[in-house]
């Protein structure tokens, strides 16, 4: 009976230090993980310069979408081919008012298209295959729960692309609402896998940028002084010369657009199709 | 402490600890807790896939997916992420995916289409993956019922912006996270 009791006892006691051992190593390695706590940069109360931090860079790049209520943007998005020298052009151009939530986009190129988006609906026309559709706003694009900077302190693995961007038919939204790359890159940094420096200043379509790279990536960025936008972005990867470039050829801040814009008619002759109809023939 | 409590003591501190370090050790470092394509409530796949590698994220679960590389005027193709789990009410299905960090080769963009049985709650995102690595990155959510019919992810390599080269499509993980919530759940990952 002794026996069995002291066994118990001893199990017990056996149990308790390895509790108390496993949360000591917990706490040990929560104050320890970068991840965990992350330095959230805050938004500089002005302009960025040359003699900014990339955190001030960061931050504003998170808060981009606060520093603007509409813009009308056209960029170029250049595709070189390093060993065979062939370029493919397609220019991009936005009108986005009330901060992105109506969204007209035009896209030139192989596949002409448009896309527009208001206060109740989605549309897209592809001018190369004469079809259009329409679409209810579905529930993942609404701003009311958009919140970066609480996601990160949320959840320093996660990050939360803008709501109005992500929609846009395009890989390249990121730039106009970069928030996503922000994110990506403020956890990136605290982990030690990637690393961004200021390399410079230039002007772009008369706009003053300030000019980060991204390592190991081997990307650039333009920033843009006042409101985080990026003005224009290479992508290098492993070539010596950029392989994509997506640069802003003229940006308005702040300029009415008209409701029209953000109206959308159909083209002559196009029929409308199932939004999964017409995505299967938009290749 | 006489000594026939020392060797019990001893075990069940081992026993303890042996089970828990590697659960405390998640937990603390805040790596991923994958509901990955093993767990009931996702997923399988169809589609072309060329490889399985080991390069993914993190080092410790490896199970990053590559598509096909596309180049210019290929044709693309699509994989289908399919739910495995039903349900007789709606949820929320939470869309997370995670891409391994490479550099290299640029990544394309992806075409992303979440479908579940309420078909006004659908949609299609494009994302660069070039911009994005490490870190799992939140789409958006659908809703419904779920099953493999009507509740899956199509990945498409469509390369929407006109690209010239080689383009990589890497996928790490993907979770279809069915909640009550329209808010996406956030403290279960860590």
């Amino acid at each position: 009976m002794k026996t069995l009791r002291s066994v118990l006892k001893g199990s017990l006691v056996g149990c308790i230090v390895a509790i108390i051992t496993l949360l000591t190593i917990d706490s040990v390695r929560a104050y320890t993980n970068p991840a965990r706590h992350l330095s959230i940069p805050e938004r500089p109360v002005q302009a960025l310069t040359i003699n900014s931090s990339p955190d001030d860079v960061l931050a504003l790049m998170l808060d981009s979408d606060q520093m603007w209520d509409t813009l009308e943007a056209e960029y170029q998005l250049t595709d070189f081919h390093s060993i065979t020298g062939m370029s493919i052009k397609e220019t991009q151009r936005f009108w986005l008012a009330n901060r992105g939530e109506w969204a007209r986009m035009e896209i030139d190129g192989e596949n002409p298209s448009t896309f527009v988006r208001n206060a109740t609906s989605i549309y897209r026309e592809n001018r190369a295959k004469n079809i259009y559709s329409q679409e209810k706003i579905p529930g993942s694009v609404k701003y009311e729960e958009f919140n970066p900077r609480e996601a990160l302190r949320n959840n320093s693995n996660t990050i939360i692309l803008h709501p109005f961007g992500k929609a846009l038919p395009t890989g390249y939204y990121d730039f106009l609402f970069p928030t996503g790359i922000a994110q990506c890159l403020i956890i990136n940094q605290a982990t030690g896998l990637e690393d961004v420096k200021i390399i410079g200043e230039e002007i772009i379509a008369g706009r003053k940028a300030i000019i980060i790279s991204r390592m190991p990536k081997n990307h650039l960025y333009w920033v843009d002084a006042q409101t985080g936008i990026i003005l224009r972005a290479q992508f290098i990867g492993e070539a010596e010369h950029w392989q994509i470039q997506f640069e802003i050829q003229r940006i308005v801040f702040g300029e009415k657009i008209p409701e029209s814009t953000f109206q959308f008619i159909p083209s002559k002759g196009v029929r409308r199709v199932t939004l999964s109809e017409y995505q299967s023939q938009d290749k | 402490m006489n000594k026939k409590m020392i060797v019990p003591a001893l075990i069940s501190f081992l026993i303890i600890l042996t089970l828990g370090l590697p659960i405390s050790g998640y937990a603390a470092t805040g790596a991923w807790n994958y509901v990955n394509e093993t767990n009931a409530t996702y997923t399988s796949k169809s589609g072309p896939y060329t490889n399985v590698t080991t390069t993914g994220y993190p080092s410790t679960n490896m199970h990053a997916y590559k598509s096909t590389s596309r180049e210019y005027g290929q044709p693309v193709n699509s994989m289908r992420w399919k739910c495995n789990m039903s349900t007789t009410t709606n949820y929320n299905y939470h869309l997370y995916i995670a891409i391994p960090f490479n550099t290299g080769t640029l990544d394309g963009t992806y075409r992303y289409y979440a479908r579940n049985t309420v078909s006004a709650e659908n949609f299609y995102y494009y994302l660069n993956q070039e911009n994005y690595a490490n870190v799992f990155v939140y789409l958006g959510w659908t809703q419904g019922t779920g099953g493999s019919t009507n509740c899956y992810v199509e990945t498409n390599n469509i390369k929407y912006d006109g690209d010239v080269g080689i383009r990589e499509f890497w996928i790490d993980h993907m979770v279809f996270w069915p909640n009550l919530s329209t808010t996406h759940p956030v403290k279960t990952w860590q």
